[in-house]
């Protein structure tokens, strides 16, 4: 099979976790829905492009970080702040506590039509500051390749997980490995101004060994991968 | 049957609340959450599924839950009791000054009690016997006003929380949440679906801000912290009352309240906190560091070693609307040796050693503070065989290499150093330790021993490579003893120098020392 690897560093970064405000926690990596955005960004999507995404990298730490942010506050606040005319609301600072993932390196596998996969490639290279997660966490875009992956029986060649990774649950199941249980967002629709996702299970397992089915296997890399998505 | 998913601190803080407040449908059996009624309650990894069942008698087990927390109302009586107890002519005036104080600021008695005054002692007892007969004649009604009150600090001023609601407010509990939430009656918002969960109806006009929770951070006015600057956020009745069940998932010490966040599992997160609480109570000094030697030793091998990085501990005062958040900051290499470790951690767990001023000091919680200090220096080693030597170390020879090896392989591992050394380097030189010892014991000389241990451990104390040679050599000679050939790799790196010398240490403190064995 044909798929698009991609290779990223990032110094720091935050997949921030939906409904998380005060304190702003991260994914071990960037979930389904980030990688999702990405790709549309990218090719400039202009609808949705079915793709299916395999997330996988490592990191040195998780550093929390506070940081002062700005937000809208009530307009009789006592701390006047910065009156920000067409909203009618003062902007006041407002500390937050954020988990940085330090020293980031990711492999991102992509399959989708070669055309987008293409384009992909094209555009991420003539970009000027690629980010993943958060704005501010920037993009060190160390490879993009097209590559072939095989399928890799583990009953006869077990593999041994050194580095995160997330499996469907239903690959999960089938490889019989267990490990952090995520119900994360995938893609959303908007209606009536809101965004409404669609939620995908996986499983984020970062040391195991594989002795059970099959996977997916990229022999250059030396990685398994599991292709979540539509 | 409705699912609840984990989520983020405050949703599960609000599962773990939730679960606290229902304890009548599940037990701990040996590090394992179990359900007691799959009827009603399911655990699965990363979610709790419950039928709407569960909501019955919710209301009185969610009042009792919170009374017992506030705890003021108890406090308050035992208090009178005691007062009772002291009050005679001669302490009247301190007693009448202290009962003063107490009814003031509790004032749904003082209103109750109408006039406090006394003349004399007699006057005084019956105004506190009448204190004490309203509070348990009308225990109920203080129930509800001191839940109300406990609940505005977590909650704000939502449905019976309201200011105007002044009595009635466990029917107004029952009527606005218990009943509807049990027969799924609540009003449904047809354009929306709960923006929390992703899976039910919002419940009309029901919206995730600060109505949910103060310490939150997402009031309705900072729209741009929301998408679209939208701040309206729907949510379904589960949702709803996971959130508002939080308080009860938090560990509260002197006036803090305190919640340990993880990703890994609803039965982790349970047994987490639980085990904060236990620490909490036992040693309120240094509970972080506690808790997380106590949690390594609990542990089954967690489910990831991101969990062990990424352990977050929550304090909040509500003075402020933000909560204060520490976490270790454990790498990913820490982490790695720490589970790589786990069964040599777990042995050391009972050791300790105790100082000059009678403090006992537990082996591993000291090691395991200096590895998340990143710190790991051997003043430990130091201290230990310091003690060891006066007899005072509680920890066997074998544990005590293990710790030995375990500073080798941190060095190797966590601080990248390529040592030349091996595990069973560590092993041999102990056992030339031992070799010197037996053969000082043939000679008659086990007098010699104390001193010659306390030359070579003040070489190491203060690092001195050449002072340590010379009694090497010395000693080795005067028994005919053929010097350790590993010691060329002490002199090469200092690391080698203080692994090789105690362990050699402790193979020579051997027997001698009575190292009591641990009782594992
Ligand atoms: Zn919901």
């Amino acid at each position: 099979m044909r798929v698009l690897r991609v290779k990223l560093y990032q110094e720091f970064a935050c997949y921030r976790k939906p409904m998380t405000y005060g304190f702003w926690e991260t994914y071990p990596l960037p979930p389904l829905s980030t990688v999702k955005g990405f790709f549309h960004n990218v090719v400039e999507a202009k609808e949705y492009i079915p793709a299916r995404y395999g997330i996988q990298g490592k990191f040195k730490s998780v550093v929390l970080d506070m940081q002062s942010m700005y937000k809208f506050g009530r307009k009789d606040s006592e701390n006047k702040g910065v009156y920000i005319e067409g909203f009618n609301k003062p902007l006041l600072k407002s500390p937050i506590y954020v988990s940085n993932l330090y020293a980031v390196e990711l492999t991102i596998y992509i399959e989708s039509k070669l055309e987008h996969l293409e384009k992909f490639r094209e555009n991420l290279l003539n970009l000027e500051y690629p980010s993943l997660g958060r704005k501010e966490d920037l993009v060190r875009v160390d490879s993009v390749d097209m590559v072939e992956l095989t399928e890799r029986d583990l009953f006869e060649d077990s593999y041994y997980i050194k580095n995160g990774i997330y499996f469907s649950k239903e690959k999960a199941k089938e490889l019989e490995v267990n490990g952090i249980n995520y119900r994360m967002n995938f893609y959303y629709e908007s209606k009536n101004g809101m965004r409404f996702f669609k939620k995908k299970d996986v499983v984020y397992v970062d040391n195991k060994n594989l002795e059970f089915g099959s996977i997916l296997y990229d022999k250059e890399e030396d990685k398994v991968v599991d292709l979540i998505g539509d | 049957m409705e699912k609840i998913y984990l989520g983020d601190w405050l949703y599960n803080a609000g599962i773990v609340g939730f679960l606290r407040i229902n304890n009548h449908l599940w037990d701990v059996k040996d590090t394992k959450l179990i359900s007691k009624d799959e009827n009603l309650l399911k655990i699965e990894d990363n979610y709790i599924e419950i039928d709407r069942k569960i909501f019955d008698g919710f209301t009185d087990r969610f009042f009792d839950y919170a009374f017992n927390l506030y705890g003021r109302y108890d406090r308050k009586l035992n208090r009178f009791k005691e007062l009772l107890e002291n009050l005679n002519d001669g302490t009247f005036k301190d007693v009448y000054k202290d009962f003063k104080e107490e009814v003031n600021g509790f004032t749904l008695l003082k209103n109750k009690l109408g006039d406090i005054k006394a003349e004399n002692s007699q006057e005084l007892k019956d105004l506190i016997e009448k204190a004490i007969r309203i509070l348990e004649q009308d225990k109920e009604e203080f129930l509800e006003s001191d839940v109300q009150i406990f609940l505005r600090s977590f909650n704000g001023q939502k449905s019976f929380l309201n200011k105007t609601i002044t009595k009635d407010r466990k029917k107004k509990f029952y009527e606005d949440f218990e009943e509807p939430l049990k027969t799924d009656s609540n009003q449904k918002d047809k354009k929306f679906t709960c923006v929390i969960c992703g899976e039910r109806p919002a419940k009309k006009d029901t919206n995730y801000d600060t109505g949910f929770s103060p310490v939150f951070g997402l009031n309705k006015d900072a729209v741009n912290f929301a998408w679209n600057f939208n701040t309206k956020l729907p949510s379904c009745d589960i949702c709803e009352i996971v959130y508002f069940c939080y308080f009860a998932g938090l560990t509260e010490l002197n006036g803090k309240y305190y919640f340990v966040n993880l990703d890994d599992s609803v039965e982790s997160l349970m047994l987490a906190n639980n085990l904060f609480k236990e620490e909490l109570e036992k040693s309120p000094e240094n509970p972080f560091i506690d808790f997380f030697t106590e949690y390594l030793l609990r542990i089954k091998k967690s489910q990831a070693k991101y969990t062990l990085s990424n352990i977050n501990f929550l304090e909040t005062e509500f003075k402020e609307t933000l909560p204060k958040v520490f976490s270790f900051n454990i790498d990913y290499k820490t982490a790695e040796f720490i589970e790589e470790n786990h069964e040599n951690l777990k042995s050391l767990s009972k050791s300790f050693f105790i100082l000059p001023d009678k403090t006992r000091v537990y082996i591993l919680t000291e090691f395991l503070n200096l590895i998340l200090k990143k710190d790991l220096n051997y003043g430990l080693l130091y201290k230990i065989f310091k003690s060891a030597t006066q007899d005072k170390a509680y920890v066997s020879n074998y544990n005590l290499q293990r710790l030995i090896i375990m500073y080798l392989l941190y060095k190797q591992k966590v601080g990248g150093k390529e040592m030349g050394l091996e595990e069973k380097s560590l092993w041999a030189m102990y056992m030339q330790g031992k070799n010197l010892l037996e053969r000082l014991k043939e000679r008659d000389a086990e007098n010699k021993i104390q001193s010659i241990a306390y030359k070579l451990l003040n070489a190491l104390k203060i690092g001195d490579v050449n002072q340590f040679m010379d009694v090497m050599m010395r000693v080795h000679m005067a028994y005919d003893l053929e010097v350790p050939g590993l010691l060329i790799k002490a002199l090469q790196d200092k690391d080698n120098f203080y692994l090789l010398g105690y362990s050699f240490l402790n193979g020579l403190l051997g027997k001698e020392n009575k190292l009591q064995e641990d009782n594992q």
